[in-house]
């Protein structure tokens, strides 16, 4: 599974918090700092699997809790257009 | 006889020509500034357009315009907000319809203690200057008041600004910073949704809203207002007095 960024959006990062903004439906999402991370690094098209690692390799989490939240995470993502999942 | 007029600057323009002489005196006299003369040899010929004898399309069309361009090329933007001066600095108090904007411009008119200059019921223009300050200006652009004379070319330093709410009792409140940043892009005007514009206008809306260098730029330009700029949450009721919040 890839996972990659809309390249339709515009954001920045402000104060540890990351703002995204969809032109065309003019909706304003803000993430927390762990969503910002994520967000870095899908910068460019990234496995799901190098995904996990990386963040396994940031946080201090055991990798269930890890899978069952990015999971929830990324979906979310997704359901709001901000990102596309492709299979490999 | 074709009349001709033109909005924008060097970097974006607008060419629009109309056959009746008195109803583009009448939009020069009301616009001011924001209508000015740019050589038709500069505008690109895609941005030639008739401009038909509708004041409200008209103004509907400006103020996406300047949305655009501020952000782009001058680092401003308008803000859904009613605005006032008083001893070089300016107090903005922004917030949706019906939040209560003309209400207390309304009191600040009737305000008879402190000289107080009106900037707008409805839109304020916010820009950053050299000096690196923000100054907000006075619109043509009002709401529920019709424009009084004399309030052209106004311009203060921005001191604060307040996100108003209408309610019993009058009281400020301070806010975080994410919470800033929401409520200005949220009263920012770029980010109406197309659909509040009808006819013609929906075209120019589409025109400057898939931008996604605009938005960035807007983003930008807010992060360093929400950094610069005291701001607050303002709870009034009719009994409010300037001189509540005054510097």
């Amino acid at each position: 599974m890839l996972i990659e960024k809309n390249k339709n959006l515009a954001f920045r990062k402000i104060e540890g918090k990351l703002y995204i903004i969809d032109p065309k439906k003019s909706y304003l999402h803000c993430l927390d700092e762990i969503g910002t991370k994520i967000w870095e690094l899908i910068s460019k098209k990234i496995s799901y699997v190098k995904l996990l690692n990386k963040l396994i390799s940031i946080y201090d989490i055991d990798e269930l809790t890890l899978k069952k939240d990015l999971s929830e995470f990324l979906m979310e993502l997704k359901n709001k257009n901000l990102i596309n999942i492709s299979n490999e | 006889m074709e009349y001709i007029f033109s909005i924008g600057g060097e970097y974006l323009s607008f060419r629009f020509v109309n056959k009746d002489k008195n109803f583009l005196k009448n939009l020069k006299n009301y616009y001011n500034k924001f209508i000015c003369k740019i050589p038709s040899r500069v505008i690109p010929k895609q941005n030639f357009y008739s401009q038909q004898n509708n004041i409200y399309s008209f103004d509907s069309f400006l103020r996406i315009f300047y949305s655009r361009y501020l952000c782009e090329y001058k680092k401003g933007f308008l803000i859904h907000a009613a605005g006032i001066g008083y001893n070089n600095f300016s107090y903005i108090f922004s917030g949706e319809s019906e939040s209560g904007k003309s209400t207390l411009m309304k009191i600040f008119m009737k305000d008879r203690t402190n000289k107080l200059y009106y900037l707008s019921d409805e839109i304020i223009l916010i820009k950053k200057h050299k000096d690196n300050n923000f100054y907000s200006y006075s619109t043509p652009f009002w709401g529920g008041l019709k424009k009084p004379q004399n309030v052209e070319n106004l311009s203060f330093y921005v001191s604060k600004i307040f996100f108003i709410n209408k309610s019993s009792e009058n009281y400020i409140e301070e806010i975080n910073f994410d919470e800033t940043i929401r409520l200005i892009l949220k009263n920012i005007i770029f980010f109406h949704p197309a659909d509040n514009y009808s006819n013609k206008e929906t075209n120019f809306v589409g025109l400057f809203w898939n931008n996604k260098v605009s938005v960035n730029k807007l983003l930008e330009i807010t992060q360093e207002f929400c950094m610069k700029v005291k701001c607050y949450k303002l709870f009034f009721n009719k009994s409010f007095k300037f001189n509540l919040i005054k510097l």
